[in-house]
């Protein structure tokens, strides 16, 4: 989108600049104020149709006073002037004002309402401002004179591109001598070429009247909620067209998965037959290791008939997983203990329940419940903690 | 008497805060997370899928490799004289390790007196190769057994020695051995409990 275009509206002439020839050139355009409407159709024809307007209206338009104002906000202060413009301004009638750093700058709200509405016809208009204002910025700190009309001349003084004054006075006749004043040489050039910075200025730094005022801030808000509900759009439809993108690539996995799934169907079934004898083997090969451990049952029988003396007879043997016990009856059950600790392949021999001593057929017996472990192959103890 | 005019539009823009927090609640609970949970399980689903693609494109690749690996294994375990039961289900699988045990018990002349094979706490070892819902059915079962007995010791041993090195595998997680003193002048009786696991490959 192209940048708006300032047009300095003074009473003699309608001013633009235009790019002609590879140079910028200010362009002037009669017109006649209580009727715009000329004007708007050979601005037409001059620079066709621009995105918007900045209008700068020239001091000759203007009523300038300096109120004494309480120190309130710039919106607040506008308010003000409009309700007091009479007071203020020699204008009968509602006021378009601007207030700069104490002064105010003020037209008729019904001729600034004619001139706009013919300019809309061309483009909307996204700011309205003073030629003071508008040399000021240019203008930065210091004096500058502005074109008034016939026979009249104006003088901005201006802080930090901020209008600290504005002076209208009579033109100086030949051979009269003026008030020395040292003055800044502003070309209307510069001032037209900054024009579109003033597109964002805060309504109440612009030369509007109320109901002008109301209707910017309304036509800001509703650009506002057009951008919110276009960004809020544009959002949903990336989210949309991202969600049917990656549906449509899930759709084309699973049909490539399918096809994939059918011509693998034999490596499948081969892979399928591979894992079951695989782990058929690898059951066979534990149970085999199992099979020939230390603590398997029938290995741990065998040893224990062989580590027992012929007295001792076993009335229980129970194995949990990881440990063994064996309950019975000796004739001397105490030496048992240390006779399977001193045997190599039995581990953490320990005595499980008391001892009893007792008359088996008139021979003196002892009862004994040992616990232990069987040594394995790596040299620990099956179970072991 | 007339409401002022800040009032007036102070409650305006409470109420347009209370709609625009509650639309975008709404917004937020049955729009962005319903979505957002439906896109983070499709893009689950896009994963998973482009994992078994590699996985399928891969094993097609080893179909040769595969079917002679396949083949040598199950050359291997044909001259096995032990085998581990396979079954289509654990309870045709808790059926014939029963008849197993029974038949063994009959071998080796030990009278049973109680078996009890269960088939709803049978456990699945081994994992599951990613993207390959067959392999799972090669994981095996393991079907929990528990056998009491009595005979003389040579029974025993017998019974024993089956589990241990018979034709099926059975591994025994605990065992009980007592002299029956119930049986009196039968001193030799001995009455055993043993439970065990028997491994199954699903068919």
């Amino acid at each position: 989108m192209s940048k708006p275009i300032g047009i300095l509206l003074d009473p003699d002439a309608a001013r633009v600049l235009m790019r002609q020839g590879g140079s910028e050139v200010v362009r002037d355009v009669a017109w006649d104020p209580d009727a715009p409407e000329a004007m708007v159709e050979a601005l037409r024809a001059l620079v066709g149709a621009p995105s918007a307007f900045v209008v700068i209206v020239g001091l000759g338009f203007l009523e300038v006073a300096e109120p004494e104002l309480p120190p309130l906000d710039a919106s607040a202060r506008q308010a003000l002037l409009w309700r007091d413009a009479d007071r203020y301004f020699p204008i009968a009638e509602p006021v378009a004002v601007a207030c700069a750093n104490g002064v105010a700058m003020a037209l008729s709200a019904t001729r600034l309402d004619t001139w706009l509405r013919a300019l809309r016809a061309l483009a909307p208009v996204c700011a309205v401002i003073s030629s003071p204002q508008a040399y000021a910025r240019v203008l930065g700190t210091g004096a500058a004179h502005v074109a008034v009309g016939v026979g009249e001349i104006g003088v901005v003084r201006a802080e930090h591109g901020m209008v600290r004054s504005v002076r209208r006075a009579s033109m100086p006749r030949a051979g009269q001598s003026s008030a020395p004043e040292v003055v800044t040489s502003v070309s209307l050039q510069d001032v037209l070429r900054d024009a579109p910075t003033w597109r964002e200025a805060p309504l109440s730094e612009q030369l509007l009247d109320a109901t002008l005022s109301r209707a910017m801030r309304r036509d800001t808000r509703r650009r506002w909620a057009t951008s919110g509900v276009l960004l809020v759009s544009a959002l949903a439809l990336l989210v949309a067209a991202a969600d049917h993108t990656r549906s449509k690539q899930l759709a084309t996995l699973q049909q490539f998965v399918e096809v994939l799934s059918a011509r693998a169907q034999p490596a499948e079934r081969a892979e399928t037959r591979r894992s079951r004898a695989q782990a058929e083997l690898a059951m066979l090969a534990e149970a085999d290791a199992r099979q020939t451990a230390a603590d398997a049952p029938l290995a741990v029988l065998a040893q224990l008939t062989r580590a027992l003396p012929r007295d001792a007879f076993v009335q229980r043997l129970e194995f949990d997983g990881q440990q063994w016990r064996v309950d019975g009856t000796a004739d001397n059950a105490p030496r048992l203990v240390p006779l399977l600790d001193g045997n190599a392949r039995f581990r953490d021999v320990r005595i499980a329940a008391p001892s009893q001593r007792f008359l088996d057929v008139g021979r003196q017996r002892e009862s004994f419940a040992i616990s232990f472990r069987m040594h394995t192959a790596d040299g620990g103890a099956r179970g072991a903690p | 008497m007339a409401r002022p005019e800040s009032e007036r539009r102070r409650e305006q823009r409470v109420l347009l805060g209370g709609v625009i927090i509650t639309a975008v609640a709404l917004l937020v609970t049955y729009g962005a997370l319903p979505f957002a949970r439906r896109w983070q399980l499709r893009e689950a689903q896009i994963t998973g899928a482009q994992e078994r693609i590699a996985y399928l494109v891969g094993l097609t690749e080893r179909t040769a490799s595969l079917e002679a690996a396949a083949a040598n294994d199950e050359r291997v375990l044909s001259a096995q004289t032990r085998r581990v039961l396979h079954a289509r289900s654990t309870t045709l699988a808790a059926s014939a390790t029963q008849a197993f045990l029974q038949d063994l018990a009959d071998a080796s002349q030990v009278v049973v007196s109680r078996l009890e094979v269960s088939t709803d706490d049978s456990v699945t070892a081994g994992g599951t190769s990613a993207g390959s819902p067959e392999t799972a059915a090669a994981s095996l079962q393991y079907v929990p057994v528990s056998f009491s007995a009595y005979g003389d010791i040579g029974g025993v041993t017998s019974v024993l020695q089956t589990l241990a090195g018979g034709p099926r595998v059975m591994i025994v997680e605990s065992l009980a051995l007592q002299r029956n003193a119930a049986l009196a002048g039968a001193p030799d009786v001995v009455q055993f409990t043993v439970k065990l696991r028997a491994p199954v490959l699903p068919q």
